[in-house]
């Protein structure tokens, strides 16, 4: 007990036994002074050049991002710009292609109605002819037949 | 209970003793003693971290790296907010106080070990550091409109004096202040650790109480330490700023 209780202790707290403070002094100058030291040189370059590297690549992304997203807005653009030009230009087809099948249509039904009319015609006179001819028949037959029914009646 | 005279002692500030490491006898300036030991490792500390953990400045930072690199944003980020662009020179400094503080602090948690921050010696030089070369700084830069510092003109000129008064004893009780915060705060949170682990030592079954407490405190005492390395920077950097813009 003797042994601890001398000098230091006797103090009560060793931080306020101001004998040693020339040696804390001296001791903390020389670390604080090699520390700074090592920040100075090897620290702080290394670590400046380490983080404006990243920044810089990362500025370069966002750039290059921004380029091409700018790019992409513009191939957007041109790819609506042809989609509606297509699009009209296949309303224009549909609607040409609308009027001509109705252009045909009339065209069509127009020579269905003469070659229609031309046989009604033709078998008017088809029917009248063969009236006709069938009068005659009746005419030569009943004349034929006059005779006959008169000697059938009259026995 | 039979054994009355339990030589129950417990000596919590026995940790702090400074002593010769390879030498005997009497402890001169140059002595070579067990604080000094634990400054070199906190050098050694340091150099690892920031040396070795930062070598390969890789882009994408490793764990080691990413450690150094947010510390040292943090402290540089800390400068920078609080003395502007032009405290900025005094980046180095401040850092190497952080450091040394923090990695004082730190180490110091580790059982068996000497922290070296507990020691009003250290922390008074560190504060004394600080106060004359901040005082020198708001001079150099300022001239006597340094002086404005303790002439609020914002205040009613009734009020004045009485301000000079109090703004020029809180100026030079910033040092005094400055390193008994940090070594007071070391040093309590290791006594305290101590006077537990004694209870510890001679209470048989029972020592489950003070253990747990140690454990409480140790978890308290790891964020003192770094709180209380955070804060000497931070008064440093306000310090700082006091003299570079003496107007506020």
């Amino acid at each position: 007990m003797a042994s601890t209780s001398d000098k230091s202790s006797s103090v009560g707290m060793p931080q306020l036994d101001f004998s040693n403070f020339d040696n804390q002094t001296f001791w903390l100058l020389i670390f604080l002074f090699l520390v700074f030291v090592v920040i100075r040189i090897l620290v702080m370059p290394k670590m400046e050049e380490t983080l404006t590297n990243r920044s810089k690549i990362i500025e370069e992304d966002i750039q290059e991002a921004e380029d091409l997203r700018d790019k992409a807005v513009e191939i957007e653009k041109t790819l609506n710009y042809e989609i509606e030009t297509a699009r009209i230009k296949a309303n224009e087809i549909l609607r040409n292609c609308k009027e001509e099948i109705k252009r045909n249509t009339k065209d069509a039904l127009a020579d269905i109605d003469v070659k229609i009319e031309e046989l009604v015609k033709n078998s008017e006179k088809n029917i009248e002819s063969l009236k006709s001819e069938a009068t005659k028949e009746v005419n030569v037959l009943s004349k034929k037949l006059a005779p006959e029914i008169v000697k059938a009646l009259i026995p | 209970m039979a054994t009355e005279p339990i030589t129950f002692e417990i000596r919590p500030m026995d940790q702090f003793i400074i002593s010769p490491l390879f030498s005997e006898g009497d402890l001169n300036w140059y002595t070579f003693t067990n604080q000094s030991l634990w400054m070199l490792i906190a050098l050694i500390g340091i150099i690892l971290l920031f040396v070795f953990g930062i070598r390969k400045g890789e882009i994408v930072p490793g764990r080691v790296q990413s450690i150094a690199e947010v510390i040292y944003v943090f402290v540089h980020k800390m400068v920078l907010d609080i003395t502007g662009e032009e405290g900025l020179k005094y980046f180095p400094y401040i850092f190497t106080l952080f450091l040394l503080i923090l990695f004082g602090n730190v180490l110091g948690l580790l059982p068996y070990s000497f922290t070296f921050t507990s020691h009003i010696a250290v922390t008074g030089i560190l504060a004394l550091f600080v106060f004359i070369s901040v005082t020198l700084l708001g001079f150099i830069k300022n001239g006597l409109k340094f002086l404005g510092l303790f002439w609020i003109s914002s205040a009613p000129l009734a009020l004045r004096p009485i301000l000079l008064i109090i703004e020029v004893i809180s100026y030079f009780v910033r040092p005094i202040s400055h390193s008994i915060r940090l070594a007071g705060n070391m040093m309590a949170g290791h006594a305290v650790i101590k006077v537990f682990a004694g209870f510890a030592g001679v209470m048989g079954l029972g020592a489950v109480a003070p253990i747990l407490a140690i454990v409480a405190v140790y978890g308290l005492e790891m964020l003192v330490v770094v709180i209380q390395a955070y804060v000497f920077t931070i008064l440093t950097c306000v310090y700082l700023n006091d003299a570079l813009h003496p107007g506020h």
